[in-house]
């Protein structure tokens, strides 16, 4: 039986199958509520799903969950609301003090937050310019984890001394993009 | 600062937790003391967690494109269709009902039994491709975890057992949920559409069970009424009865 800490290493090791099954089996769930409680529209319900899932995976890879208290599944749940809080300010006057207590498990600002997914935005633009051979080594790098030498030999690198080169030019460029726009 | 080959060796070691205990300390120490190393370091893990996440959405959204995947719309029922037409038709001769009825018996009837060995054929199929019951913390699991193993290995009657035992676990919860929460307040709701998952699947096991056991009109039944509902199986139901 798997348990929440199971599913924790899971999301720490990008494991497609816990993730999709995490995804999956909750889904349903969370739509429901969010649909039920605060009448919004499939499709951004979908993109609030979407989001959370993501936030949960950036909170689990940050180390934020490890002294949790409550389940996994509640966790998404509270992450979801105060998304959609942040998102939505008559969604912020319905929201009670006892709603608020119990997020503390994200970050509590909402200013802050909305400022820091700006951010990321800017970001996640930048990374979807890479080509290839950037968009390739990196994700096999920091996304499938592979090795130095699993990557040379899928990509056909003579040695690892490549790849690492390879790699440092790449995260060089994309961090002068970055910088180019903060 | 003008991050080297090193450096992002060192960024990646910890942020993988791959870096020994006097290295993460010295790092550590480091980024208390060296802004322009912090910076480094912040641009750094910024950058890698936006290549992660164009993975982690990339994937999520494929995900998606595969449960949106068009199910054509189930076929009118043939005995609905059958039962219009005979009503449409006007007064019959009975010499000519009786040759329709034996007709009609015979066919059924082959049909019937052609229909159990294929239904019990087809489910083989869907039980070998049965994925473990998706984790969600729920107290039925254990319960529904059993039923996939019985189902896997073909002890039939233990699956029955198990569905029957985790029915009544759900229907517990529900009791106890109905009466200590008000019914809506979030964590009731949250806990009603965790049981509502967990019946779901529940029902599914059943059905798959059923045409297992040749039991065609009650899969039959309940593949119908996992179709028109919301449940996750509701496709596979659907498909299953195409």
């Amino acid at each position: 039986m798997m348990t929440d800490r199971q599913i924790i290493d899971g999301f720490r090791n990008n494991d497609r199958k816990i993730i999709n099954g995490f995804y999956a089996a909750n889904k349903g769930a969370f739509l429901n509520h969010f649909r039920n409680s605060y009448g919004k529209s499939e499709e951004y319900l979908l993109d609030l799903y979407q989001d959370a899932n993501v936030t949960l995976w950036e909170n689990i890879q940050k180390g934020k969950l490890g002294k949790m208290t409550s389940t996994l599944t509640t966790y998404l749940f509270a992450v979801g609301k105060y998304k959609m809080m942040a998102n939505d300010r008559k969604f912020k006057e319905m929201t009670t003090e006892m709603d608020l207590q119990n997020l503390d498990l994200v970050d509590s600002d909402a200013e802050e937050m909305e400022e820091k997914e700006e951010k990321e935005r800017k970001i996640d633009e930048i990374v979807n310019k890479m080509t290839y051979p950037c968009s390739d080594i990196l994700r096999m790098h920091y996304w499938e984890k592979l090795s130095g030498e699993e990557i040379a030999m899928q990509m056909k690198y003579a040695s690892t001394d490549a790849v690492k080169t390879q790699k440092y030019k790449c995260m060089q460029k994309l961090k002068q993009a970055v910088m180019a726009v903060f | 600062m003008n991050t080297t080959e090193k450096d992002i060796e060192l960024f990646d070691g910890y942020m993988d937790g791959t870096l020994s205990d006097t290295e993460r300390a010295q790092f550590e120490e480091r980024l208390r003391s060296d802004e322009a190393f912090r910076k480094a370091y912040k641009l750094h893990s910024d950058v890698v967690l936006g290549i992660q996440r164009k993975e982690l959405k990339a994937m999520l959204q494929e995900q998606e494109k595969q449960a949106d995947n068009p199910i054509e719309a189930t076929p009118e029922d043939t005995n609905e269709v059958n039962a219009a037409r005979a009503s449409s038709g006007g007064a019959r001769k009975v010499k000519l009902f009786v040759s329709l009825a034996a007709a009609a018996c015979f066919f059924f009837g082959v049909f019937i039994v052609h229909d159990t060995f294929r239904m019990a054929n087809l489910v083989g199929e869907y039980i070998t491709q049965l994925e473990q019951p998706l984790p969600r913390g729920s107290g039925v699991e254990e319960t529904l975890q059993l039923v996939y193993d019985d189902l896997q290995q073909g002890n039939y009657s233990e699956a029955q057992e198990n569905i029957d035992k985790a029915r009544e676990l759900v229907h517990d919860e529900q009791i106890i949920i109905h009466g200590l929460t008000k019914e809506t307040d979030e964590e009731s709701l949250y806990h009603q559409q965790m049981l509502k998952l967990d019946s779901d699947e529940l029902d599914w096991y059943q059905a798959l069970l059923y045409a297992k056991t040749h039991k065609v009109f009650k899969a039959k039944k309940l593949l119908k009424q996992i179709a028109k509902s919301d449940s996750r199986y509701k496709d596979d139901a659907a498909a299953m009865l195409r």
